[in-house]
């Protein structure tokens, strides 16, 4: 029985204040790998909240064993970079020191400065790091989602000059200077996680190694968690008991999950369901369930509740909802739509109704076409079209059997284990330990 | 990204579109009619002047002297006599006021400090019986120019003697904020006048009067005697009895409480006769009759301790489960007779508060030595606690045990910090050349609220110079201790 080894999980936030789909990830895999037999993980999670402070030093805890707060509240948004080295040389340090990591995994670099990654290998040479890519932060300076900020349009490649048409405060010089600094600590990284194919294409026509990235999805649960919930999740019985038949049948339910902004095109939405028939209204009900809509610019938010009021016989707004709710809102929906007007990388959403089974109607772009496959675990829509919504809706309505057929497949082909057992392959590669298989076939030879 | 410097050019030309054409003209010529008078006389301002003990005085100023006219400055005092402050005068800039220097030359460093003897060098100062000088004031300076020619200024605002930590803030008021040079500023000028200001303060009556609780519960013969102090909030008070009193062990000790506050001398006495109903344990709370300070509360509450062994305690520490103490006892019962001892803190959120201390030549604070507490903030579980004693370089006075006869024999905690900080590392280092050793029990787990407890200064600045000359004069007095102590570990 040889030594756990230590795996320090460094997140930009904690799930405590604040569930963003990165946090989550790296929360999850945190847990999961403390229940793992080789692996134990401490959780650094970087956070702003003053109350939490001690004097005298940037960390706290969470009262829960193996998590460091780490306090940080000087975002560069541009660079990534820590704007107080002594966060790096002095204070990272010291948490190196007591955790001894045989791996650092980041999850992020923003909020907690790109010059940690570098620190680590200041720490020990062979430490490997590892480092998942949740959005196009590096690539892109509109908060990573590769849309120009100019005409909102999707955007392909980045570079220099065409990021400083975008940005009128940066030249092209500054942004070959970002892109340099970037990449001077990225090269530092031994493996980097792409939860998408997608993201890592991109990621790879930016200039990393193609054979550095792996795509493992995220974790949308402890590994635990997915042992006790998944027969309850997974059931194999009758996918839609009180659906009903013929005359009786209720109307479909198509459930939204997600924050309430302009990439996530809850517009999109509530345009398609206006264009729909009468009849077809009649037998569909949109849930709208996700909070921030307070947050967005007044018109945007005036748009919305009109549209939300002409609708209300078939569009009903839940608002915010807890993690604990998502069960039973997943299992009451026949489908999901997700018509987001971004790339997007790997949507939770879209993992979690997988795991209930739930077939997705989604953009046909990005992250969410790698995701979802057309007419087999759900339908495309041309993204940011509100007719080629309304005709998926229109499909969903009237082949009751189609989403029978999608959820079957779904259902077949899921493993609630498949990410994470990837992820411990994948230490377990870095820090060369052969597998528990690899080892019984030698024993046989 | 960021705008590059201006250049002194561009920026007068910033200044003159901003300031307008009329107003720049205008405040042209005020520049030049102030060039031509100090080209006649250089600009000195007395901002304070002050007599720190009966044989000192502190003097701080702005001076222009752009064409460097001045050759010496005396110190004038009220029976006409004037003293030479050449071997202390010291100019600097003091980052706190601004002056517009930066158009006229050789103004760079406009502020001024001296601390000087005001009695012959020759005839030592002997506070207690001299009784020379004492009345004799400074009134102003006597300013040497190079052409020969001399002028007097007066300070025209009377010196008022006060409280000694006015006195105290004056002085630090005037200190640079941090800069290059601040702390050979401190060692010539700054630190020896607010050490002889602090040392020449009134000495209050130190004994106060003790009220025992629950008497008739009192141990005759206490293991420990632990002493509290109190400031500010005394509520911690109830939290403590509501721990000990789930503590059998509690009742071999001795609980005494020092009132460090006497505003709050009638509440806490109101208080007490209540809480002594409520917890049936025995306690004793001494009432000063003035405000001492830390070191001094723990001296006088150890004046009134009757057990061998002291257990120095902050009031915003609160035991993690009963039995604290005598798993103390018993982990140190074969090296209390050389040892400090102390315990591991942890904050609220079970992170660690104190494992122990570490002497650290700080960059941020000109390489004094800082107290550094390692792996602060960190969950306790990430930090191993060794089942024995571990030695290390200091301990936190929020929790220490020491001997009773060791802690008088090194006179206890040095009353020469003001107001807090740096007295429980000073004991430590006493303690080491005494020859005794520092021990950290790091199974001993108790929370700590830390700063909870003294909400001493709310101003900020004030706070950090104090701090920082309580930092200094710890570095002053063990710099060459703490050296040795570094290179014997690195071995």
């Amino acid at each position: 029985m040889s030594l756990t080894k230590k795996i320090l999980m460094v997140s930009h936030g904690h799930p405590d204040f604040g569930a963003g789909g990165g946090e989550l990830a790296a929360y999850h895999l945190h847990n999961s790998v403390n229940t793992h037999d080789t692996f134990s993980s401490t959780f650094f999670a970087r956070h702003e909240q003053l109350a939490l402070q001690h004097g005298g030093t940037p960390f706290s805890g969470t009262g829960r064993p193996n998590e460091i707060l780490f306090y940080s509240n000087m975002p560069d948004w541009f660079r990534f970079s820590q704007p107080d080295k002594s966060k790096v040389w002095r204070d990272f340090r010291e948490a190196l020191d007591i955790c001894q990591p045989d791996i650092v995994h980041f999850h992020h670099y923003l909020h907690l400065g790109l010059e940690l990654i570098r620190e680590v290998k200041n720490y020990c040479e062979d430490t490997p790091i590892v480092l998942t890519l949740h959005e196009y932060l590096a690539i892109c300076h509109n908060r990573g989602q590769m849309i120009k900020p100019i005409d909102n349009s999707l955007c392909s490649e980045s570079s220099p000059a065409s990021c400083s048409r975008c940005f009128k405060d940066y030249t092209a010089q500054d942004f070959m200077l970002r892109e340099q600094f970037i990449k001077s600590h990225f090269s530092l990284v031994d493996q980097f996680i792409s939860p998408s194919e997608f993201l890592k294409q991109r990621y790879v026509n930016w200039g990393i190694d193609s054979e550095k990235i792996r795509v493992i999805d995220n974790l949308i649960e402890t590994t635990q968690d997915s042992s006790t919930n998944s027969d309850g999740a997974l059931s194999p019985t009758v996918l839609r008991p009180d659906a009903g038949s013929g005359l009786n049948r209720r109307p479909v339910r198509i459930n939204f999950f997600g924050q309430i902004n302009w990439f996530k095109g809850v517009d999109v939405l509530l345009d398609a369901v206006a264009k729909l028939p009468a009849k077809i209204r009649g037998d569909i009900q949109i849930g709208i369930n996700g909070s921030g809509l307070s947050k967005q610019p007044k018109s945007l938010q005036r748009d919305i509740q009109n549209r939300l009021d002409e609708l209300n016989d078939t569009v009903t707004f839940h608002g915010q909802y807890q993690p604990s709710e998502l069960a039973g809102l997943m299992k009451d929906s026949d489908w999901i739509v997700v018509p987001s007007k971004w790339w997007e990388n790997s949507p939770m959403v879209i993992l979690e109704a997988r795991k209930f089974g739930v077939p997705v109607i989604c953009s046909d772009i990005g992250g969410m076409a790698e995701k979802v496959i057309h007419q087999t675990t759900g339908l495309h829509f041309r993204a940011r079209s509100s007719d080629a919504l309304a005709e998926q809706f229109i499909i969903a309505v009237q082949n009751p059997e189609t989403r029978d057929r999608l959820s079957n497949n779904i259902r077949s082909t899921y493993d609630p284990l498949a990410s994470f057992n990837a992820h411990t392959d994948l230490y377990k590669s870095l820090l060369h330990i052969e597998n528990q298989d690899a080892i019984a076939i030698k024993n046989v030879a | 990204m960021t705008n590059p410097q201006p250049t002194s050019q561009s920026f007068k030309q910033h200044c003159r579109a901003l300031v307008g054409e009329k107003r720049w003209r205008a405040s042209r010529r005020q520049l030049f009619q102030l060039r031509y008078n100090l080209s006649r006389f250089p600009q000195i301002t007395i901002d304070t002047m002050v007599t720190t003990d009966p044989c000192h005085v502190f003097a701080s100023g702005h001076k222009l002297d752009p064409y460097n006219q001045i050759v010496a400055v005396d110190l004038w005092l009220e029976n006409g006599t004037f003293v030479n402050t050449e071997k202390y005068f010291r100019s600097y800039t003091s980052g706190k006021r601004k002056i517009a220097s930066e158009l006229l030359p050789n103004c760079d460093q406009p502020a001024f400090a001296f601390h000087v003897s005001i009695v012959d060098t020759n005839t030592t100062c002997d506070k207690s019986t001299s009784k020379v000088n004492t009345t004799v004031q400074p009134c102003g300076l006597r300013v040497h120019l190079r052409n020969g020619q001399h002028r007097l200024i007066r300070y025209k605002r009377r010196p008022a003697p006060g409280h000694t930590l006015a006195t105290v803030r004056n002085i630090l008021q005037r200190a640079p904020v941090a800069m290059p040079g601040r702390r050979a500023l401190f060692n010539d000028v700054f630190g020896p006048a607010i050490r002889s200001a602090w040392s020449n303060r009134s000495q209050p009556d130190k004994t106060g009067e003790l009220v025992r609780c629950n008497e008739h519960l009192r141990s005759l013969n206490p293991v420990v005697s632990l002493i509290i102090p109190i400031y500010g909030r005394y509520d911690f008070i109830e939290h403590q009895l509501a721990q000990f009193i789930n503590d059998v062990d509690m009742q071999r000790h001795e609980i005494l409480y020092v009132i460090d506050d006497p505003r709050l001398n009638t509440a806490i006495m109101d208080s007490i006769k209540m809480l002594e109903k409520v917890y049936k344990i025995a306690f004793s709370v001494l009432f000063l009759e003035s405000n001492l300070g830390y070191a001094g509360a723990n001296n006088s509450g150890v004046q009134h301790a009757s057990a061998d062994t002291l257990l120095l305690l902050n009031s915003d520490v609160l035991p993690v489960q009963p039995g604290w103490l005598q798993a103390l006892l018993a982990l140190s019962a074969d090296h209390i007779n050389n040892s400090i001892v102390g315990a591991r803190l942890i904050y609220e959120d079970n992170t660690i508060q104190h494992n122990g201390m570490q002497f650290h030549a700080s960059m941020f604070a000109d390489d004094l030595w800082i107290n550094l507490h390692p792996a602060k903030g960190f969950p306790v579980g990430l930090v191993p606690a060794s089942q024995s004693l571990v030695d290390c370089e200091s301990v936190t006075g929020a929790c220490l045990l020491i001997k009773r006869d060791h802690y008088l024999a090194i006179n206890g905690l040095d009353e020469n910090y003001i107001l807090g900080d740096y007295e429980d590392s000073d004991l430590c280092l006493k303690a080491r050349q005494h020859g005794l050793r520092i021990k950290m029990a790091e199974t001993v787990v108790l929370y700590h609220l830390e700063r909870q407890s003294q909400s001493l200064v709310s101003d900020q600045q004030w706070k950090t110079d104090l701090t920082y000359y309580n930092c200094w004069q710890h570095s002053n007095k063990w710099d060459s201790t703490i050296r040795q102590l570094k290179s014997s570990t690195v071995k």
